[in-house]
């Protein structure tokens, strides 16, 4: 036999050779110096990777020794908290801050709105700044999450065709997961639900009917949305309400909370009451066993609180006890009536000075704050807020460039599509319309709710699209990604001074949102229709 | 692994094929490390080996069901984690087309065997690991393969999806390209010279 070469030397060393050649190698190499030092280099070669490959010369990261039960655990909470967040920003800025204000001047007076989704109990000491709270929340978890994104190497990300689905799909998710954890009773009718007298339900109970009456009793929380509601018997937890009116005459043992045009308390309830109502009147034989948050139109109160009462709207009238203070913002008006008795102070802002009539038992005057409804523009508090606004807004638009660039990019061309603008439109009016139809089908509730949320976070994210294509227009087309997030800063800035034009905040909001909307929709359909025709023709 | 262990294992494998996390648990811990070293050996960074692992921790288990339990359950692991690096790599196009050009036509030249083992007597592991890092993708994903994982022709074929008989190919040529890189071309030329 020739010298062998290497790659026979390998085979034979790894045992790939057929036997009759394997011995006429073996044969070789005992005879040949040469063959028999090359075997041995090159076995001595293939210990030496297998030792360097196999040398645990590196510890194994902290976060691969938690259990892989947690693997994708990470990334979808930053996902969903970070838009959640955004989410409840978006809430503020674009709903509830025009709602706030067309109910100004509708008299229902300044509301907070979030305070009632955030918390449970009634923190009357520090809910004026539950906002600035959410707000700088938003900004944190958002930033937070992007400096993340980078240090994890963002790259890998921006490739990923679906990211932005990923995104929303995170949240929509933990969303859609959340309400149908425990066990409750559900009814749901057009007609009318009564729980007749006598009757106990020993789980939660949630309804949604026309009109609903609960003559019976409800041994865990009660959940009701509907025109008319009515409670004679008892419910032993919460109650829960989106209604257009809501009678207690019975006993809550919890807490009342959500909305409702007209809110009437006959009866007792335990704990506290947190409405957003355009009316509420507690007549002399009702109670109140801790504190009351309302956000009212018109707040009559002629029965007991045992603690203390914050309110916000039109106008204020006290008839009964209250155990605390009172703390009002009273648009309209605050009365203290002859027959009420206050044993804390009582605090009122608005730009009416209080009435109080002989006979009522304070034990303090009322303190009056004149407050203008018109921003103030000379305060910090004012600028700090805007401040807010404008980071948040950015952070959410350098989430989507640093995430998304392909998504962003692309949507900021379609502005140039007058079609976006149509499409947006219907995309506005649409979607609540079929969520709300969506409620009342048997798909159910948490689509309708994973669908309305993410048509808030599209429509907060609209306003990040226009700024940077106005941006773009302003100052000429980006080169760079800190082009692009110069561009976004300056669209950003000129968007938060534009909606300060009295009169114009709603229509700029509008067309901006509407616009964006629709440039965001199209491109998210046509990635949906292309990334679709790839998979059949796969 | 003796044959207590093995049992253990296949008993394991059964438990966590059924959904048990607690088993889930257990071979995690077990095979977190080697699979984290193998990505470690086989990807550029590591970051991308702790993503990578836990990403093929999560393959794994919707895959569970197709594990064959007359295979070794080892190799059918690092089967999983061989064609999931092999993805993440090609994805980001770190293989370059021109690699996989004529390679079966190049001249290998022929080692001078005193060079070689001078060469592997002047490194150290880590510095074959570091040389490691240097070569192209398919050639260290090819070593990895053969020596961390211990798989054989044909599995390397299919994990890398070349033919069968070019695997000797791209093994020979990746030795030669982690010589060179261990400042070694004056073993095949050396041996050139002599020839």
């Amino acid at each position: 036999m020739t010298h062998f070469n290497e790659m026979t030397c390998i085979q034979y060393l790894e045992g790939l050779l057929e036997r009759a050649q394997a011995r006429e190698v073996s044969e070789h190499a005992d005879e040949c110096a040469d063959c028999r030092a090359l075997m041995r280099a090159i076995e001595r070669e293939s210990r030496m990777l297998v030792s360097a490959m196999r040398e645990e010369d590196e510890a194994v990261p902290a976060r691969l020794l938690a259990p892989v039960l947690n693997v994708r655990t990470p990334w979808a909470w930053i996902l969903s908290f970070g838009m959640a967040a955004a989410g409840i920003y978006w809430l503020w800025s674009g709903v509830i801050g025009p709602w706030q204000e067309q109910l100004s001047r509708a008299g229902f007076g300044e509301t907070d709105l979030m305070t009632l989704v955030l918390f449970r109990e009634s923190p009357l000491t520090w809910w004026e700044n539950v906002w600035t709270f959410t707000q700088v929340m938003a900004a944190i978890s958002i930033g937070g999450m992007g400096v993340f994104l980078l240090r994890r190497g963002w790259r890998r990300w921006v490739s990923a065709p679906h990211s932005a689905a990923i995104v929303m799909g995170a949240l929509g998710v933990a969303l859609a997961v959340a309400p149908s954890a425990s066990a409750v009773e559900y009814h749901h009718s057009n007609q009318s639900y009564t729980l007749p007298a006598g009757s106990v339900v020993n789980d939660d109970l949630i309804v949604f009917s026309g009109n609903i009456r609960i003559d019976g009793e409800v041994r865990g929380d009660l959940f009701i949305g509907g025109a008319s509601c009515i409670i004679n018997g008892h419910v032993t937890g919460d109650v829960i309400v989106g209604a257009s009116q809501l009678r207690i005459s019975g006993t809550v043992d919890g807490s009342v909370r959500g909305s409702t045009s007209l809110l009437e308390i006959r009866g007792k309830v335990g704990k506290n009451i947190t409405v957003f109502a355009g009316s509420i009147e507690m007549d002399p034989e009702a109670s109140v066993g801790q504190d009351m948050l309302v956000y009212a139109g018109q707040f009559s109160m002629a029965g007991r609180v045992e603690r203390n009462i914050s309110s916000r709207g039109g106008r204020v009238s006290v008839d009964g006890y209250v155990g605390g203070n009172i703390s009002s913002r009273a648009d309209e008006g605050f009365a203290v009536n002859s027959a009420a008795e206050v044993k804390g102070t009582i605090k009122v802002s608005g730009q009416h000075q209080p009435e109080v009539e002989p006979g009522a038992k304070l034990a303090s005057q009322p303190q009056f704050t004149y407050m203008t409804r018109r921003p103030n523009y000379t305060t910090r508090g004012y600028y700090w807020h805007q401040s807010l606004l404008w980071a948040a807004a950015f952070l959410f638009g350098l989430f989507w460039i640093l995430v998304t660039p392909g998504i962003f990019g692309e949507t900021v061309r379609k502005m140039e599509n007058f079609s976006a603008i149509g499409f947006g439109a219907l995309l506005l009016i649409a979607t609540p319309i079929l969520s709300v139809l969506i409620c009342f089908s048997l798909i159910g509730i948490p689509i309708a709710i994973t669908a309305v949320l993410l048509w808030a976070i599209t429509m907060y994210a609209a306003k990040v699209f226009v700024c940077a294509w106005v941006g773009q227009k302003l100052m000429g087309a980006a080169t760079s990604t800190g082009g692009v997030i110069a561009r976004l800063a300056v669209g950003l800035l000129l968007y938060e001074v534009a909606v300060e034009i009295p009169y114009a905040r709603f229509w700029i909001w509008l067309v901006v949102t509407i616009w964006g909307l629709g440039a965001l929709a199209i491109t998210v359909f046509e990635r949906w229709r292309q990334s679709s025709a790839t998979l059949v023709l796969a | 692994m003796d044959s207590a262990e093995q049992q253990g294992l296949t008993e394991r494998i059964a438990r966590a094929r059924t959904g048990n996390l607690e088993a889930w648990g257990e071979l995690y811990r077990e095979f977190a490390a080697p699979i984290f070293r193998f990505c470690r050996r086989a990807l550029p960074t590591r970051e991308d080996a702790e993503d990578a692992t836990m990403e093929i921790f999560v393959k794994l288990r919707e895959k569970i069901g197709q594990y064959d339990a007359e295979r070794p359950f080892q190799a059918w692991l690092y089967k999983v984690a061989a064609n999931h690096c092999w993805d993440l790599l090609r994805r980001r196009r770190i293989r370059q087309d021109l690699e996989t050009e004529g390679v079966e036509e190049m001249p290998l030249e022929h080692p001078q065997p005193s060079q070689l083992e001078k060469l592997l007597s002047e490194h150290t592991s880590q510095e074959v690991r570091t040389a490691l890092h240097k070569l192209p993708a398919r050639s260290r994903m090819a070593l990895v393969l053969r020596y961390y994982s211990e798989m054989n022709y044909d599995e390397i074929a299919d994990s890398l999806g070349v033919r069968r008989n070019f695997v000797g190919v791209v093994l020979l040529r990746a030795r030669h390209q982690l010589r060179e890189a261990l400042g070694g071309s004056r073993v095949a030329q050396a041996a050139a010279g002599e020839s």
